[in-house]
């Protein structure tokens, strides 16, 4: 099975250059758990809940920016990789979002809950993997 | 299977007068996806990180109290349940976390993911309920 047949085609991408609070208020009124962070159509970054909480401390939400607490360096996949690869990026590197990109552009976005949906039987590892090892930290 | 057996027992709470700027270093130096909120004790709450990100913007972390952003009337569960109570609850309510009372003294807390992981034949069932329902 490929990433195009399982990834989530809509994408909630911010520009890097909007505030914080932009941010908030995208999370809040999308239900996502990331945001994909863009400079015009190219992937600069990701966003995630976390990057919210722990980055924001101390901050002025309405002026610092997206860029400054982005995480940037983000794994990608091709849409015509298979399970298995995205899988195995995500494990090695710990991640549990891959943007999807064909010739550099954006085309989707898969997690690792996307292919445990596909793949039940990689469930135990899933959670193994990427659940209970942050409780540990 | 019961609650106590798979339950976290290492619980990070906080009190209910303390102010969001405190829960979020709680927040970010222990890890954790919630904070159970006591009064006295007494478990009246949680924050989770949607609380901590949607109810805080156009706040002001310092001053605003946890009680004002957390969530109340939350459902609890008792050590000795067994596993299919804690989930059926949890989709009743749409919930993925239930503290664990004993005698009214937060004792540990429950998640799917924790019922999942001893479950795995749960997983389509776990991801249809709580993961994707959460994006319509």
């Amino acid at each position: 099975m490929l990433v195009c047949e399982i990834m989530n085609k809509e994408l909630i991408s911010i520009n890097s250059n909007k505030t914080i609070l932009d941010a908030f208020k995208m999370y809040r009124d999308t239900k996502v758990g990331s945001l994909i962070v863009v400079e015009g159509n190219k992937l600069v970054g990701i966003i995630t809940e976390r990057d919210l909480i722990e980055k924001t401390i101390d901050k002025d939400i309405e002026n610092c920016l997206v860029k400054d607490i982005m995480s940037s360096n983000v794994l990608t996949v091709s849409p015509l990789d298979n399970l298995e690869t995205a899988l195995n990026i995500m494990k090695k590197n710990r991640v549990k979002k891959l943007p999807v990109l064909s010739s550099s552009k954006l085309k989707g976005i898969i997690t690792v809950t996307d292919i445990a949906y596909a793949r039940p039987e990689l469930t135990k590892r899933f959670i193994d993997s990427w659940i209970k090892p942050r409780w540990e930290d | 299977m019961l609650v106590k057996d798979v339950m976290t027992k290492d619980v990070i709470t906080i009190d209910s007068n303390q102010t969001i700027l405190d829960a979020y270093r709680l927040y970010r130096d222990n890890k954790v996806g919630s904070l159970v909120v006591t009064d006295s004790e007494k478990c009246i709450g949680i924050v989770t990180e949607r609380d901590l990100i949607e109810k805080s913007i156009d706040k002001d972390l310092k001053t605003t109290l946890v009680k004002d952003i957390m969530t109340s009337n939350i459902r609890t569960i008792s050590p000795s349940d067994n596993l299919d109570t804690a989930s059926g609850i949890m989709e009743k309510y749409n919930i993925k976390k239930l503290p664990v009372l004993y005698e009214n003294n937060i004792t540990g807390i429950i998640t799917i993911n924790d019922i999942v992981h001893t479950k795995p034949e749960m997983t389509k069932k776990y991801i249809e309920t709580w993961i994707k329902s959460r994006w319509k």
